[in-house]
């Protein structure tokens, strides 16, 4: 669906933070962007929606150049919720923060109630259409970013670090809105550095480092193949150590699956 | 001294607003005002006082004492005296000071006249005050400049009295919207709370830790309900304590309650006592508190002021008037204790978020306090940065003997350092224990599951299985002698 080709960028003419990149992102993915501080990954993600360009490479949506369009363009397809999501909120109401997008692109103003009503609903945010944004909580503001890319009709939602600083529950919730918007076939792309998120929620994993892309591939090939994941600055998740200690368990992707797993494996008498 | 038999039933109330509230709302009503005075036009030589109208709002809004109120008529004297185009700008300084003391005279003259409204008081200090300051301020130049009698009884008079009719009308044009903007903001103290003192009590705590919270209920400003109910705790000399429970439940009160901002702050009404070293937090100030308990908030941005790194450790030294020879040795070994040695002349904002809040932790022990208190530390930062402050805290408390409190929902990262943990739920404590049996607590009693360590959880579903040791697995190495020593088959490499 959107195909990243040889890309380099550097925000200082003698500086270059990666070159070489390219990969695809397909719909109903879950992607996990990760790498150490600084290594670009919310860098790329600014090129993906048109928010930097890119010094050489291209980047195509279902086969069409869209390398030189504005930001405002690509926003139909792409929407981005910030690290602060605050930062992308002006409108007074969470409904007419919502409704701006559709706004612009010059639907009737029923139409625009409809569409902003749904996407409320998707998010679960309905009994707020008209709460001040600023007084929402974090977990709450990220879900109107998100509603605002859903009443876009965006394809691909991109989230920079949405679980840091949250507490588990809030993960949790905001874990299981994805996975539902991704059902419906929307390409999830999660910049974080939770390791049990990326073992346990994403089908793949993009890691950026040495400049360039160092990994692409499955969270299992990442955690149980790569020896270089300190230097990446990535960490084996707790439940994927474990799994590995013990033989013919298999890999696990949360510590669920581990007790789970071994348990039965105990109750087999260890084989 | 009044002894006190049940500290539970003491109660104390405030007004929301720090007590240099008056300064905050004076300075920003008077830079309009002196943007205003620079910008207005003049009909016939007329033109509103701007600066005038603008103290007058103030004074109405801060209801600030007499001294102070000299002290705004002074700042305004001077804002004037530097905009002034009059031949003898002077006479401001004697006109603003008493004008403003005669405003807040009839600011506070109007409990006794109870019809008066506010919009009427707007129009009459604005009126009054105009013409004593204009008054004053003709008749100086009177005199100074030798001006004919006939200039100064039908020049300047008439002159004084249309623009002291002028202040009459926009005084309530500026009140209305600066009243209604500071309201929102929480700024105007509703006149009708009353603050009580304790300055009459004899208060002792019941306990000799370095920091007792006893019986605690706290009602933020007009709120109806709770924020926390009879909380008791105790912080002991040396303690790693961490305070957690679900979002809003009320553990950021508690920490903000150890180092006086609740409800000196904060305002409202809070029952009960909170005793910093033997001392009742309503028997002293923030200030000298914080002497005791240094305080980074969740936001500890917000506490940097300076542009460097060495300036912002001096900064929290120079204002507690430390000599400067003192300050220059103690950046060096601040620096050192938090790790940012070398880093002295870096600008703050050439800084990552984790050393920006090693900075902030340094800046509060610059003065050597025996308590940290620690709000959300991790929430901005990634788990690089949260194991090194979880490094840089641990060592604290265990090579310096600082006392640690640190508020976290983040159980992972704190579970080696912290010896006791707080669980907190909609306002009271449901478990004071050590770390571990308030982990084991959360687990069996299903509470905030979601914030249990996911290592936690594996070793206790194992272990009732029946297939874990006995030592709870506090890291992943731990986990891994376990299973290794458990698992028959594999050969330990």
């Amino acid at each position: 669906m959107l195909r990243v080709s040889d890309v380099a960028f550097g925000y200082v003419p003698e500086q270059t933070l990666f070159k070489d990149v390219s990969f695809t992102i397909e719909s109903g993915e879950f992607l996990a962007v990760g790498g150490r501080n600084g290594c670009g990954k919310t860098t790329i993600t600014r090129l993906l929606v048109g928010l930097e360009t890119p010094r050489t490479g291209r980047i195509f949506y279902n086969d069409t150049d869209i390398t030189g369009w504005t930001p405002a363009k690509r926003s139909q397809y792409i929407g981005y919720v910030f690290q602060q999501p605050d930062r992308q909120m002006f409108r007074p109401t969470v409904a007419q923060e919502v409704a701006f997008g559709p706004e612009q692109q010059g639907y009737s103003r029923a139409e625009v109630k409809e569409i902003t009503a749904q996407a409320l609903e998707r998010v679960r945010l309905s009994d707020k259409a008209d709460a001040y944004p600023p007084l929402l909580h974090r977990g709450e503001k990220q879900r109107v970013a998100i509603a605002s890319a859903l009443a876009m009709q965006s394809e691909i939602l991109i989230l920079d670090e949405p679980t840091s600083g949250q507490d588990g529950t809030e993960t949790k919730e905001l874990l299981g809105l994805l996975q539902s918007l991704r059902k419906d076939g929307l390409a999830i792309v999660l910049i974080t550095h939770d390791m049990e998120i990326i073992a346990s929620q994403c089908s793949r994993v993009l890691v950026m480092g040495n400049q360039t892309k160092a990994f692409d591939g499955s969270p299992e090939e990442l955690f149980t193949k790569r020896d270089d994941l300190e230097a990446l600055g990535l960490e084996r998740p707790a439940c994927v150590s474990l799994s590995m200690a013990v033989p013919s368990l298999g890999y696990c992707a949360s510590m669920e699956e581990f007790t789970k797993r071994m348990i039965t494996y105990k109750q087999q008498g260890g084989r | 001294m009044e002894r006190v038999a049940d500290i539970s039933k003491l109660v104390y109330r405030h007004k929301q607003g720090g007590q240099f509230r008056w300064v905050t709302v004076s300075v920003l009503l008077l830079a309009i005002g002196a943007i205003l005075h620079l910008v207005s036009p003049s009909v016939a030589g007329v033109t509103p006082n701007w600066v005038i109208a603008t103290y007058c709002v103030a004074i109405q809004l801060t209801r600030p004492t007499y001294k102070q109120a000299v002290g705004i008529g002074l700042v305004a004297a001077l804002i004037t005296l530097m905009t002034s185009k009059s031949a003898f700008p002077y006479g401001n300084l004697a006109s603003e000071p008493i004008a403003a003391l005669f405003c807040a005279l009839l600011v506070h003259g109007q409990a006794r006249f109870a019809f008066v409204g506010e919009k009427t008081l707007a129009i009459i200090s604005g009126f009054f005050t105009t013409v004593l300051s204009g008054a004053i301020f003709v008749t100086l130049l009177f005199f100074i400049m030798h001006l004919p009698l006939t200039v100064y009884l039908f020049g300047m008079w008439p002159l004084v009295l249309v623009v002291a009719l002028c202040n009459a009308v926009v005084t309530p044009l500026i009140y209305m919207p600066a009243h209604h903007f500071f309201e929102k903001q929480g700024f105007v103290a509703d006149r009708k709370e009353e603050e009580t003192s304790h300055a009459n009590y004899d208060l002792k705590p019941a306990s000799q830790a370095l920091i007792s919270v006893e019986h605690v209920t706290y009602y933020y400003g007009s709120s109806k309900s709770s924020a926390i109910k009879d909380v008791s705790l105790v912080v002991n000399k040396g303690d790693f304590l961490v305070i957690t429970g679900p979002a809003g439940c009320g553990k950021s009160t508690i920490c903000q309650a150890m180092v006086g901002a609740v409800p000196q702050f904060y305002g409202g009404q809070m029952q009960g006592m909170v005793f910093v070293e033997g001392q009742a937090v309503t028997q002293t100030t923030i200030p000298k508190l914080a002497m005791h308990v240094g305080f980074v908030p969740a936001d500890y941005d917000s506490t940097l002021v300076t542009m460097t790194v060495e300036e912002e450790i001096a900064f929290a030294m120079e204002n507690r008037g430390y000599d400067p020879a003192r300050i220059t040795s103690r950046i060096d070994q601040v620096l050192t204790q938090v790790g940012l040695k070398g880093l002295e002349k870096r600008t703050i904002t050439g800084l990552s978020g984790g050393q920006r809040q090693r900075l902030a932790i340094g800046a509060v022990l610059a003065t050597n306090p025996e308590i940290l208190v620690l709000d959300e530390p991790t929430s901005s930062l990634d788990p690089a940065g949260t194991s090194e402050l979880y490094e840089l805290v641990g060592r604290l408390n265990k090579e310096e003997g600082i006392t640690l409190v640190v508020v976290d929902h983040n159980l992972q990262a704190v579970l080696p350092y912290a010896n006791r943990a707080i669980l907190v739920m909609d306002g009271e404590i449901v478990k004071d224990a050590s770390m571990l049996d308030t982990l084991t607590y959360m687990y069996e009693e299903r509470l905030y599951t979601d914030a249990l360590p996911s290592l936690f959880v594996g070793y206790m579903q194992l272990k009732a299985a029946g297939y874990a040791g006995q030592a709870p697995w506090i890291c992943v190495a731990d986990a891994l002698e376990d299973i290794r020593g458990e698992v028959p088959t594999y050969v330990k490499g």
